[in-house]
């Protein structure tokens, strides 16, 4: 069976499973969605946010 | 019937099409610059955090908060900073405590109805420069100094202006008269401006080794108080993200769902029997 059968006889077909699925749906959508740009922003502006600056600081011996 | 032959021959649309790509170029080509306007337009500046993607620079809001406080606290309040606010922006939490424990607050009024002075809390706000706007003009010329919390949004060119300002500043043109105790600076409105140029090389000392020229402090108040003026800005660009990253992977099961509630009716046929 190709996936969105499979995916309409085991998820979409009861609205037990269909709302089960949307539940759970949208905790693992937050988690990825905040995770992956909180890593790609992190990313583009590594040298600019301030736990960066601070840990350089410490390195340099000016900050606590 | 007349405007029907138009749509018909396609004028209108010609008309429409024409005058959108005039207006778009004419917006895109020219800038807000008005010739009855009596001052110099900043120039647009390579700020990376104008981008949507791009955070402030830390390093520089720490390095303008120390140029506000050793320079332009002497006349400028901050009224909506509080040194809590600089926590893991700027400063760690200890070093503001540090730094507020230094000030000294009017507080009260007490159990007896009296004011009393305590030592800073982080909690507080940045301290006043002057009681009040008459106190402030008093001691300025009469010029009032503005807060600056929300400088930056205050004013047209926003960190371009501060930044053209505190850098604008020459001597007089011939035939331009400047009265004592006023400056000429072509970024300022009117070009006579009462605030004596604040910044000179190697006024402020920076700890991290920056260089401390003029145009190098000009540009970390500029984003110190661009980040005073937008504090929730990275969290806002961050989430700006989030959102056009979730609505585009919602599409899809919106998708789905859209075609499996509509196949009932898409497929359906209805026949006629006699």
């Amino acid at each position: 069976m190709s996936l969105p059968n499979l995916f309409y006889k085991y998820v979409a077909r009861n609205n037990s499973t269909w709302m089960a699925a949307v539940v759970v749906g949208a905790f693992a959508l937050d988690t990825t969605v905040n995770g992956t740009v909180n890593v790609i922003f992190d990313g583009i502006n590594k040298d600019k946010l301030w736990k960066t600056v601070y840990a350089e600081r410490v390195k340099k011996g000016i900050s606590q | 019937m007349f405007a029907q032959k138009l749509i018909g021959n396609g004028l209108l649309n010609k008309v429409a099409i024409v005058s959108g790509i005039v207006g778009t170029a004419a917006a895109i080509t020219t800038s807000t610059t008005l010739l009855s306007d009596d001052f110099v337009a900043p120039a647009k500046y390579p700020w990376d955090h104008r981008f949507p993607w791009q955070s402030f620079d830390h390093a520089s809001i720490r390095r303008g908060h120390q140029v506000y406080t050793q320079v332009c606290s002497t006349c400028h309040s901050l009224n909506l900073v509080s040194y809590r606010h600089l926590a893991n922006v700027a400063y760690t939490p200890e070093e503001l405590k540090a730094m507020a424990a230094d000030t000294t607050v009017m507080d009260g009024p007490d159990s007896e109805g009296d004011m009393f002075e305590r030592k800073g809390q982080i909690t507080d706000f940045h301290p006043k420069p002057y009681e009040n706007a008459n106190a402030a003009r008093f001691s300025n010329n009469g010029a009032l100094p503005p807060d600056l919390s929300l400088i930056i949004k205050a004013r047209g060119a926003h960190e371009d202006y501060v930044f053209s300002l505190l850098t604008g500043y020459m001597d007089p043109p011939t035939g331009v008269r400047i009265v004592n105790g006023q400056y000429f600076n072509p970024y300022f409105p009117g070009t006579k401006i009462a605030m004596a140029p604040p910044l000179s090389d190697g006024m402020v000392e920076f700890d991290d080794g920056t260089e401390n020229s003029m145009s190098q402090m000009s540009k970390d108040v500029s984003t110190f108080l661009c980040w005073a003026s937008e504090p929730e800005h990275d969290d806002r660009k961050k989430l700006g993200l989030k959102i056009l990253l979730g609505l585009g992977i919602i599409t899809l099961p919106l998708f789905y769902w859209k075609r499996l509630k509509w196949s009932v009716i898409k497929t359906r046929k209805i026949s006629f029997k006699d």
